[in-house]
């Protein structure tokens, strides 16, 4: 049985571009034939490839498909640093033709970058620090999205996924960083509160009381009583968004 | 009377042929500009526009070669630069690539083969035109 996430490639073959490099062309299990790389000059392709692509300076950059690793070759040095390049292999069995030949294999892939399985893609944010946690890009040659359209498919749903829990995550740490920013002293001052002021004293149920709020603190004529509880609507002065 | 009537109709087919090139030779420009835009379309992974643009460069190569086969008398040395055979073996990998769906295969023909005729052939049409334009035809 053949291990292949497409079902539709049968084959690989490896033919010699015109302008002399490799280049990988695929047989369907109908009988057509479709190039991965141009069969004219992969690398130029490949850096008409590059340069269209577009991912921020700390992005993590996601590429489907490694095939003969011309795109990639040509994507790692407008990467940045902080950037992480992290590589899909649309088919393992393409992986396995490859290793088989030294020469069609050599320096696909760069050292600087991660290969990951497409099952293991789910779990990517894993193995990095929640404060590492950065935006998504995924990239790809054309043909690989269309040769490999399922694991396209499953690709683009994990990306998307990694995306929303990354943006889920950005956005509580912002809501956190906005209230730090407004009750910085205790975390008490969060719940909904109520500043009385001190004459005449109401009435206190039995509810719970404290002596010294923030606002006491801050204010010594109003050091009276900060109470957790529902305010009166004759007592209202304010309330934190909930 | 009879000679008269001849040369006056071979006088108005001089002047279509004359006009069938120099109309070949605009539309073989505009061509050259869709030529690289299918070609992109097709790298972006965009096949819908790029088949729907490529419709247009078919349709316009068409024309052209029809413009060729029947401006044959007026191309004189030029003739030889303009062989139909050769925008045949250019299409059959177009042909090739369009039933196997090969939108690597039709960008780079495109690129690669179809534009560099295009050019040439522009620029054949565009001199024929241009002697043609000052006086009757070589074989006229």
């Amino acid at each position: 049985m053949k291990d292949t996430v497409d079902p539709t490639v049968e084959q690989y073959v490896t033919t010699s571009a015109k302008s002399g490099a490799p280049t990988l062309q695929v047989v369907l299990s109908d009988g057509r034939k479709r190039f991965l790389h141009s069969p004219y000059d992969p690398q130029e392709e490949a850096q008409r490839w590059a340069a269209l692509q577009e991912f921020g300076p700390r992005d993590i950059v996601v590429v489907f498909g490694i095939g003969l690793g011309y795109h990639v070759r040509e994507l790692v040095p407008l990467l940045s640093p902080t950037n992480r390049l992290i590589l899909v292999e649309a088919d393992p069995s393409l992986q396995n033709y490859l290793a088989s030949d030294r020469r069609k294999s050599s320096a696909r892939v760069p050292s600087s970058a991660q290969v990951v399985e497409l099952r293991k893609l789910a779990r990517l944010f894993d193995d990095i620090p929640f404060v590492q946690w950065t935006p998504l890009r995924l990239l790809a040659l054309p043909a690989f999205t269309e040769i490999f359209a399922q694991a396209w498919q499953e690709a683009a749903t994990e990306v998307h996924r990694l995306l929303s829990t990354y943006l889920v995550f950005r956005n509580t740490v912002l809501k956190f960083s906005m209230l730090w920013l407004i009750f910085p002293a205790e975390p008490a001052s969060l719940p909904c509160f109520t500043v009385r002021p001190p004459i005449p004293p109401h009435p206190q149920p039995s509810g719970l009381h404290h002596a010294a709020g923030p606002a006491s603190r801050a204010d010594p004529a109003h050091a009276g009583v900060v109470s957790a509880q529902a305010p009166r609507p004759d007592e209202w002065s304010g309330c934190c968004p909930r | 009377m009879t000679q008269d009537s001849e040369s006056i109709e071979e006088a108005a087919r001089q002047t279509l042929m004359r006009q069938a090139v120099s109309q070949a030779a605009e539309h073989g420009r505009e061509l050259q500009q869709i030529c690289p835009s299918v070609s992109g379309l097709l790298r972006e992974g965009r096949p819908q526009p790029a088949m729907e643009q490529l419709r247009l460069l078919l349709t316009g190569l068409g024309a052209i070669a029809q413009a060729v086969h029947l401006t044959a008398p007026l191309q004189g040395d030029h003739s030889s630069n303009l062989e139909l055979a050769e925008l045949q073996q250019v299409l059959n990998p177009v042909v090739s690539a369009l039933e196997n769906r090969d939108h690597v295969l039709l960008a780079d023909v495109l690129d690669y083969e179809v534009t560099p005729l295009l050019e040439r052939w522009t620029s054949e049409l565009e001199s024929i035109a241009g002697e043609n334009s000052e006086g009757p035809g070589p074989n006229a």
